[in-house]
């Protein structure tokens, strides 16, 4: 009944173990299909929050607007699918199956408008704390791909993961630390915060 | 079983574009004088993407035709990528007017560039980077001046042209600190302008409060010489307006549309089916 994107969620490791077993390989068009409804969540969120109605226009401009943060996704997976040897299946096959744990983060994005909807918490606040959720469920989901999909060791899924994951978060931070204005406007912002709760 | 969910969310997502599409007649602005000058309305806190806004200036700009502004600023924290896009838009007669901006973000102080072309960096006082604004044609505006930025004493509210007075802030304690700022800066510069701004940054909605300017054409220079000049009221989200009581009495007479929404209900369902519609393709 459920989706493979809500069981891999769910259940990561029998999931991605049951599909590793099926003979399949996607094209490459194939395999972008999940990361192109990940852009379809951004590109209808982006327009409610901010203007509380979807149009054509307004929804290619966030597509295309907001395709980097995909791409900077696409790219780190791929850098941890390649460096794995001991791979069980082939590359498209391997990124599908990767874009197929991204639920919690999607299910965020989908669920940003109610977020930011509170009149007592600042929008970008709400946006902060609640990422940790997403972040940490995935961090779940992607040892159990890295075990099952990637054929690594137990260890080395953890330790693959914790890469993965300060590679991300640290491009995040990055890119938060440059549209703030850099570490002095984001400290001086974190104090005024916590002098407003 | 999903993948005929998949297929009525992809029909859902379709109608719900479809239906908000065919609901978003942009308006016309109608132009409106007021003796000498135009009344435009503007905003002049906005952020846009690529920076910490959601929206690029190409849907900022119909964003801001929707909200009733015939003028807004893009003015990201520090850095000048988004207002570069500005002369790359389509050029549209009726649209409003994008002027390139920054806001000057420092520990001690948030200063708004408008009419800038290049980022200027955050000085250690304000009346440095407003005296470069000023070096390169732009205006100086004072960003939510409360107690929290220590860098607005006199000195620094005297060098500034206008200072943000009117803004949707949900704390009493915060509306008053700004509207103390302005009467303090008043009384240094009596000429000093009354801004009201938005903030906008990802929610919605842009130009909750606002600025009216009397400007004597309507263009960018027409719109930096009112600010220069302090021909402005500020308007907050409750309708309350700031500024010289002439001119306050001058747009309460002929106060310019505000944001147009004639089929709410259609543009409700249709992000209802559009987001329902999303989810039920990714779920």
């Amino acid at each position: 009944m459920l989706s493979i994107n809500a069981r891999v969620a769910l259940a990561p490791e029998d999931t991605y173990r049951q599909l590793v077993s099926e003979v399949t390989q996607p094209r490459w068009w194939q395999a972008l299909a999940r990361p192109a409804l990940v852009l379809l969540a951004l590109a209808v969120v982006v327009p409610i929050m901010a203007a509380g109605a979807v149009t054509a226009s307004l929804v290619l401009t966030s597509a295309v607007a907001w395709s980097a943060v995909l791409l900077i996704q696409i790219a780190a997976a791929l850098v941890t699918i390649g460096s794995a040897a001991s791979r069980r299946v082939g590359l498209t096959r391997a990124l599908d199956l990767w874009f197929a744990g991204h639920l919690p983060y999607t299910a965020w994005i989908l669920l940003l408008p109610l977020i930011t909807a509170s009149h007592t918490i600042w929008p970008l606040d709400a946006i902060a704390v609640t990422f940790i959720v997403p972040t940490v469920w995935t961090t779940f989901i992607a040892t159990a791909y890295c075990r099952t999909v990637l054929g690594t060791t137990a260890g080395g899924a953890r330790s693959r993961v914790a890469a993965h994951q300060v590679v991300t978060l640290t491009v995040t931070a990055a890119l938060t630390l440059w549209a703030a204005g850099g570490i002095d406007a984001v400290a001086s912002y974190l104090l005024r915060t916590l002098e407003r709760s | 079983m999903p993948r005929l969910l998949r297929t009525l969310g992809a029909a859902s997502l379709v109608a719900g574009v479809a239906i908000g599409t065919l609901n978003d007649a942009l308006p016309q602005r109608t132009a409106i004088r007021s003796g000498e000058y135009w009344v435009l309305a503007g905003d002049f806190h906005v952020h846009a993407f690529p920076g910490d806004g959601t929206l690029t200036p190409f849907a900022l700009r119909d964003e801001a035709r929707r909200a009733g502004l015939d003028v807004i600023a893009v003015t990201n924290h520090n850095q000048f990528v988004a207002p570069r896009l500005i002369p790359w838009l389509p050029a549209d007669s009726g649209a409003p007017m994008l002027i390139p901006g920054e806001e000057v973000t420092h520990a001690a102080y948030h200063l708004i560039a408008v009419g800038i072309d290049r980022r200027i960096a955050p000085a250690d006082s304000v009346p440095e980077v407003a005296a470069e604004v000023h070096r390169l044609g732009g205006v100086a505006i004072a960003a939510h001046p409360g107690h929290m930025f220590s860098g607005y004493d006199d000195r620094a509210l005297a060098a500034v042209d206008g200072t943000e007075v009117a803004r949707a802030e949900p704390k009493e304690k915060y509306r008053r600190e700004f509207f103390e700022a302005f009467e303090r800066a008043r009384r240094l510069n009596p000429h000093v302008a009354a801004i009201g701004s938005s903030d906008f940054h990802s929610s919605a909605p842009l130009g909750d409060a606002r600025t009216y300017l009397f400007v004597r054409e309507p263009s960018a220079k027409g719109v930096l010489d009112a600010i220069r000049a302090g021909r402005t009221v500020g308007a907050d989200d409750r309708g309350q307006l700031f500024g010289d009581p002439s001119l306050v009495e001058r747009v309460r007479a002929n106060m310019p549309a505000a944001r147009t929404d004639p089929h709410p209900w259609r543009r409700q369902l249709s992000v209802v089916l559009a987001w329902c519609g999303a989810a039920a393709m990714i779920l």
